[in-house]
């Protein structure tokens, strides 16, 4: 009866995984996309602008960035693709986008619109994700009036959007992976006791298990994982799920600084505060010229941060920021805006 | 000398292995086998669940971290849970009420479990981490005495779990045991397979009860001794008269 009832566990398991993990891969949206305006009038063979402000209020960094027309007609985005490369967290870009309408445009209401595709990363796994907004073109009764350009290049190749990023296989790999385990696991629980060929079969899947990890480095992974403390990660404090802000008094301070300050911003690249820190840091640089600094992977770089004492009893914390010539370090990015104010203005 | 008092010796080792930082050891490439922060300023090992969730986050199949508990399972299965870890040390230490009750609930550890990796999934975080008493008792509480940490809401969060978690165990015996471990929930898989096992003779066994009475776990180990939950910490088998329940290290059971 037991026995059952563990099976039945693991079936709820295997349903639970199963349905969770496709779910999962429909990963958040990172981006915001505001078009404006919305409604544009247009005549046959004309352009109009709409402008679109692109926000990424997350921790992730968005990648190629490219924005095509879809709807009916033979509309195109002059020139085409529009294409940002990188957008980083905590920033935003204003893009104006040419629409071309089609010399044929027959006179009336289109409904289309602009779709955004982009891509971010966590770790060694990224995503392709697609968004789009809705605009309505009004193209005018014909007044005789050609092209305002006649230099306009030809429409880029539009990217197929259905293509799912490079690495999109392995959220499906790991599920699959996930509930092969569980079935096996299932299969293991109906025995009792270990017997020879199940304890080999076993064994030799342990084995294999972490001989390949080590071949992989995940035993060296496992272990930076482990010596990094991020400070959001087990709970110290929480994700910044908004862009560095400084007072006018704040900024003020900043600005009146009239010596050279040299800052370490250190942190991991799993870290999900460090980019919050590392945006402060890039606000503060631009406001006084005389701020310099420096941004540092502790995993590339254990030593550096062990020389500035970002190590306290034996784990590395981040973010941490250190100013050069003053030996104390600012942990974390709890109130970081004031924090480092403060450490900028010390001595000064 | 009896198997609890053996218990206590593995346990304090587990113990020291968690709290081995303190003599200036770095962190090593070691899976702990069981739940042991390894954001604890002496932890010395890597925690199997906060490295599974991070191997997710990443995108990376597990190969190191599942072989381990792979390894752990087939040695002992739930045995690491009674003899070795610290957290389960402390949930032996509030064992007062060894009741047999909720048994159901016990498959919430499997829920936790699956909660667990969804989670890193789905909201690319390690949440359980977040939320788990182990951080809390472990990490939260020695980095607030560091000055890293300070009294804000994640801190509350884990203090409130961790205060639920020692309520919970004081009126049930290992109730984080039971019902939510997710380290428990992975290594209960092997527990019909592992090297370490529970047996019982039905020819000696009178049916006294005497196991069923003293197990922290509230299970009947003489009708249940390859249960999920059973952490094979031989209570039973110290309390057997008869001698009918026996811990064993073999690679083939007797009949």
């Amino acid at each position: 009866m037991s026995g059952r009832r563990e099976v039945g566990a693991i079936l709820a398991l295997l349903v639970i995984v199963a349905t969770t993990a496709m779910t999962a891969v429909a990963q958040e949206k990172i981006l915001s996309f505001t078009v404006e305006p919305v409604s544009i009038e247009v005549g046959a063979g004309e352009r109009a602008t709409v402008t679109v402000r692109i926000e990424n209020a997350s921790v992730r960094e968005a990648d190629d960035i490219v924005v095509t027309w879809t709807g009916p007609g033979e509309f195109v985005l002059a020139p085409a693709p529009q294409e940002i490369t990188v957008l980083r967290p905590f920033n935003s870009i204003d893009l104006v986008v040419s629409i071309l309408a089609p010399e044929n445009a027959l006179p009336g209401t289109v409904a289309g619109s602009l779709e955004f595709a982009y891509t971010y990363c966590i770790g060694d796994l990224c995503f392709q994700l697609l968004d789009s907004r809705d605009i309505t073109v009004l193209v005018r009764t014909p007044a005789g009036v050609g092209p305002t350009d006649a230099a306009i290049p030809p429409a880029g190749p539009v990217p197929d959007s259905s293509q799912p990023a490079a690495r999109a296989w392995i959220p499906y790999a790991v599920a699959a992976g996930l509930a092969l385990f569980v079935l096996a696991t299932a299969c293991v629980m109906r025995s009792s006791g270990v017997r020879w060929p199940l304890g080999a079969v076993l064994l030799l899947a342990a084995g294999a298990g972490l001989a390949y990890g080590v071949v992989l480095g995940q035993h060296e992974q496992a272990r930076s994982i482990a010596a990094v403390l991020c400070t959001s990660c087990v709970g110290i404090e929480e994700t910044a799920a908004r862009a560095p802000h400084l007072s006018a008094e704040e900024t003020a301070r900043i600005r009146a600084l009239s010596e050279p300050v040299d800052l370490l911003v250190f942190h991991a690249p799993w870290c999900r505060s460090c980019p919050f820190a590392e945006a402060l840091v890039e606000q503060v640089g631009a406001l006084n010229a005389r701020i310099g600094y420096r941004f540092v992977d502790v995993e590339r770089e254990p030593e550096l941060a062990r020389r500035y004492g970002v190590i306290q009893s034996g784990r590395t914390v981040v973010p941490a920021i250190v100013r050069l010539g003053v030996d104390h370090v600012l942990f974390g990015i709890e109130n970081l805006e004031n924090r480092l104010v403060l450490l900028l203005e010390e001595g000064a | 000398m009896k198997l609890s008092a053996w218990r206590r010796v593995t346990q304090g080792g587990g113990v020291l292995l968690g709290l081995l930082g303190i003599t200036g050891i770095g962190m090593t490439h070691i899976v702990f086998p069981g739940l042991h922060c390894y954001a604890c300023p002496w932890a010395i090992t890597v925690c199997p669940v906060g490295l599974l969730q991070n191997m997710i986050v990443f995108g990376t199949f597990p190969f190191f971290g599942l072989g381990a508990i792979l390894a752990y399972g087939i040695a002992a299965g739930r045995g690491f849970c009674g003899w070795f870890c610290p957290f389960g040390a402390i949930n032996d230490l509030l064992s007062f009420r060894r009741r047999r009750i909720q048994r159901t609930a016990a498959y919430g550890k499997y829920v936790v479990l699956a909660g667990t990796l969804v989670a890193a999934w789905a909201l690319a975080d390690t949440v359980f981490c977040k939320l788990c008493p182990a951080a809390s008792l472990e990490s939260s509480i020695p980095y607030l005495v560091l000055g890293i940490a300070r009294v804000n809401r994640p801190f509350l969060v884990h203090m409130a779990t961790l205060g639920a978690t020692l309520v919970g165990m004081v009126l049930v015996a290992r109730f984080w045991c039971r019902y939510l471990c997710p380290m428990g929930g992975i290594l209960s898989l092997f527990n019909r397979v592992s090297l370490v096992h529970l047996r019982w003779n039905p020819t000696k066994c009178t049916e006294c009860g005497a196991c069923t009475r003293v197990c922290p776990m509230g299970i009947e180990p003489h009708h249940e001794h390859d249960d999920h939950n059973c952490i094979k910490c031989g209570a039973c088998a110290d309390a057997c008269s008869a001698d009918s329940l026996t811990l064993h290290c073999n690679l083939r059971r007797r009949p």
